[in-house]
């Protein structure tokens, strides 16, 4: 008995590929944003064309993108924590100062493990170099079509150097990045209460 | 122990190498989870902080990673998909693929802002395209508009709702702590 799969897909059963649904609540979403927004050309001169592939490249990079993130984090989320009025002064103060140590802990970390993890990633994953430690964390399957193809080998750099990162974050969050912010917001609280005091006596 | 590290190197490359996007968000979640999980740790162990201001910081610090992780699918994905897709429907493009859109009018004139309409594909079947200033200029825009996205969220968006619910769960536990103190009931007066 010559038994054969059943064919439930709708290839099998002569009907084409899937189409996404235009009348779908998503997918009118996005038509009405993509009306709404103008026709927009861009100049493509060749200083433009490059300086859009440089600060694409840049960050696209994990160190510096943590740092851009910190970078407008310090100026942001402290003044958020001023402002929230529904609870008392004491804690908003240990509040504004426990987010500023975490930002700069996070961000200065954070840059150096990226930062790190990606420099190793760079330097490992050479399939020109002769030697053996610059080739060590190339995938042997795709070795030719990587370096064949300067976006498939950086999409594989990222992927591979942010899963580094995630896992030497296992350790440095609990071991370096907790503590300092505890070292720093018991710091600045305390420099917070002594500049209150002497504004108290002043008054 | 050289044939897993290759396993894995051959996994990254098979599942990452034509789109890494994936993997950041998974990491991108695993990290704001790990650092949240350290900082409660931090703030629950840190003798100098008051038990009233652990009943603020510390959902503050469990809301931070919550908001975050739904923001950044909300807003920053949201984001970047749609910047993508302006380029990719030739609503937003440079010069010289402006240029060949108008030049095939008849082929292309009605299809513009067309959700159904892809640049990526026409590219793959037509080597005229100017492929290199087309993937320059989106990558530029999704990249602006991932970055603009991912600070609205992470620093506006997140520290003010953040507060909102940490605030809340402060405001119960006093009145809880303050329920749960025992009434002083005056003794009656005697009178003179």
């Amino acid at each position: 008995m010559n038994i054969q799969p059943i064919q439930n897909n709708d290839l099998a059963m002569g009907k084409g590929p899937n189409k996404p649904n235009p009348r779908s609540i998503k997918n009118r979403i996005k038509q009405y944003i993509v009306d709404a927004a103008p026709t927009n050309t861009f100049n493509d001169g060749e200083n433009t064309l490059k300086n859009w592939i440089k600060f694409d490249e840049k960050m696209s990079r994990p160190a510096e993108n943590r740092g851009v993130m910190g970078g407008t984090a310090i100026l942001l989320q402290p003044a958020i924590d001023a402002s929230n009025k529904r609870v008392d002064k004491e804690t908003r103060q240990v509040s504004i100062c426990r987010t500023i140590a975490k930002i700069i802990a996070g961000t200065g970390v954070g840059m150096l493990v990226r930062g790190s993890a990606y420099k190793m990633v760079e330097n490992m994953t050479n399939p020109e170099a002769k030697d053996k430690c610059a080739r060590k964390l190339l995938p042997s399957k795709y070795i030719e079509e990587l370096s064949k193809n300067p976006k498939l080998m950086k999409n594989y750099r990222s992927a591979l150097s942010t899963g580094i990162a995630i896992a030497a974050m296992c350790i440095t969050n609990f071991a370096l990045d907790a503590p300092l912010t505890v070292f720093l917001t018991n710091k600045f609280t305390a420099a917070a209460k002594l500049k209150e005091g002497q504004d108290e006596k002043r008054a | 122990m050289k044939n897993a590290l290759d396993t894995v190197l051959n996994w990254i490359a098979e599942n990452f190498r034509k789109d890494a996007s994936k993997m950041l968000i998974w990491t991108g979640v695993a990290g704001w989870t790990l650092s949240s999980l350290a900082q409660v740790g931090a703030v629950l162990f840190n003798n100098n902080i008051s038990n009233e201001k652990k009943s603020f910081l510390v959902p503050q610090e469990m809301a931070d990673a919550a908001v975050n992780i739904g923001s950044f699918f909300l807003i920053t994905q949201a984001a970047k998909k749609m910047t993508a897709k302006l380029f990719s429907t030739g609503k937003f493009a440079p010069q010289k693929v402006r240029t060949y859109l108008e030049k095939n009018k008849d082929l292309y004139a009605n299809k513009i802002g067309k959700l159904n309409f892809d640049l990526d594909e026409v590219l793959k079947t037509h080597k005229d395209f100017p492929k290199d200033e087309y993937y320059a200029c989106k990558n530029f825009g999704t990249t602006i508009a991932t970055v603009g996205a991912g600070i609205v969220s992470s620093n506006i968006v997140t520290p003010i709702l953040r507060n909102n619910m940490a605030s809340k769960m402060q405001k119960n536990y006093i009145s809880k702590k303050q329920n749960e103190t025992p009434q002083v009931t005056r003794p009656t007066g005697m009178r003179v």
